[in-house]
């Protein structure tokens, strides 16, 4: 005779709070699964973006064309020179200079190379030294050394016409031509 | 009356009878709750029920069933009629009854619902739902292996078992499964006992019958205290 085994165990079956915890699982699962898949993509989106940025930008800044200049950059860069020319500099050092027996009748300032010429009447040459001496004063130049110089300078004993003696005011009186240079760096255009 | 026991970590330790199984159901599990004493955790407990409850018969061969649901539904169907029981029944098929008939034990479909509630809701873990004489069945098998004939007297029935020697070794199988409820008075329980004998050429040492002591007395009663269950199994000629 064979055993007989006549077994009514209850067959194990899962309470609803089993198979609710078990669908939470797997719903948890999906969404954990689905936001690291979503968020790698994304990762991935943002470092293709990024190279490919810097492919565009190296890319870019190698083959820039060089920016034309405009227009006025001339007429610019020329006012920009002259409003930087040392107009008061110079004119303050005749001012400050004035003396008795020495006249300037001239004044050319060349705003392009900075190079100021005075024209001067005087009456002697010692004279025209002092007046020399004193608007030297204190203005020297980049290299120390006086900032005017005389460039021509008329005997007084030419009386030849069309000479550059002339008579003023019953007095016979020389022409002399002093210069200097005023030169200062002009502005850059670029800011 | 219907009777039934349980057991706690190998040992029984109740034996009763109840008109209605449902209540000693819940009494032994209330029972099994307290002696458990500890509530983080179940209770794992074997259910014993009597062949009142538990009414073993032979069920096939049917042809053109085509799986074990199917055959458990019409075994089911014909358990009232060849068992007694009243309700539906649930049904513990041995073997394939496609070819050959094979042991079925019907348990009534309530009770078993019971049980799977009871279980629930009082946290406890069937190790085993058997009918006793399939316990005592064991036992027996364990002794003689050659058993042939067996009966169980119980209190509330009586359970025959039988197997025909004259029966072709290639096909073995179940001559008698069946469940006298209520129990045969003495005499006829040895008619019958006899007559089995005689119609299946049982030998006398293949003849085994299992007595259980009427219930009623607690642990005193069979199996004893302590003791694992069914404890003794007495020939019977």
């Amino acid at each position: 005779m064979k055993r007989v085994e006549a077994q009514f165990k209850p067959v194990w079956r899962p309470t609803r709070m089993a198979l609710g915890g078990l669908a939470f699982l797997a719903l948890a699962t999906v969404v954990a699964v689905g936001v690291v898949v979503w968020e790698r993509g994304r990762i991935a989106s943002l470092q293709s973006r990024v190279a490919q940025l810097t492919t565009d930008r190296s890319a870019s800044s190698t083959q820039w064309a060089p920016r034309p200049a405009p227009p006025y950059d001339a007429s610019a860069r020329q006012f920009l020179r002259e409003r930087a020319a040392g107009w008061a500099p110079m004119l303050r050092t005749l001012e400050s200079g004035a003396m008795v027996g020495v006249t300037p009748t001239s004044v050319d300032f060349n705003a392009q190379d900075g190079v100021a010429r005075v024209r001067l009447a005087y009456v002697n040459s010692e004279v025209l030294l002092d007046y020399l001496e004193r608007i030297n004063e204190g203005v020297p130049d980049a290299r120390g050394r006086p900032r005017w110089v005389l460039v021509e300078a008329h005997d007084d004993n030419d009386r030849s016409p069309g000479s550059a003696t002339q008579l003023t005011e019953g007095r016979v009186q020389a022409i002399a031509t002093i210069q200097s240079v005023w030169l200062a760096e002009p502005p850059s255009l670029n800011r | 009356m219907r009777s039934g026991g349980w057991t706690l970590g190998g040992q029984t330790q109740a034996w009763e009878a109840h008109e209605v199984p449902g209540q000693g159901l819940e009494r032994w599990a209330r029972d099994i709750g307290q002696r458990h004493g500890r509530p983080w955790r179940k209770a794992r407990a074997d259910l014993w029920l009597s062949g009142g409850l538990a009414r073993p018969f032979l069920f096939g061969p049917v042809a053109g069933i085509k799986g074990w649901q199917e055959a458990e539904v019409v075994a089911a169907a014909a358990a009232p009629e060849w068992t007694g029981l009243a309700g539906p029944c649930r049904v513990h098929l041995e073997a394939w009854p496609g070819e050959a008939s094979t042991v079925c034990t019907a348990l009534d479909a309530s009770l078993s619902d019971a049980i799977e509630s009871t279980a629930r809701a009082c946290r406890i873990t069937w190790r085993n739902v058997r009918p006793r004489w399939a316990v005592a069945l064991d036992a027996a098998l364990g002794k003689r292996p050659s058993t042939a004939l067996f009966a169980v007297s119980e209190e509330d029935a009586f359970t025959l078992l039988c197997e025909s020697t004259s029966s072709s070794p290639a096909s073995p199988g179940m001559s008698v499964a069946a469940t006298y409820s209520p129990a045969l008075d003495e005499a006829e329980a040895r008619a019958l006992w006899h007559r089995m004998r005689i119609s299946f050429g049982v030998e006398d040492h293949d003849a085994v019958q299992a007595h259980v002591s009427t219930p009623g007395q607690g642990m005193s009663m069979l199996p004893e205290p302590g003791g694992s269950w069914p404890p003794a199994t007495g020939a019977m000629t």
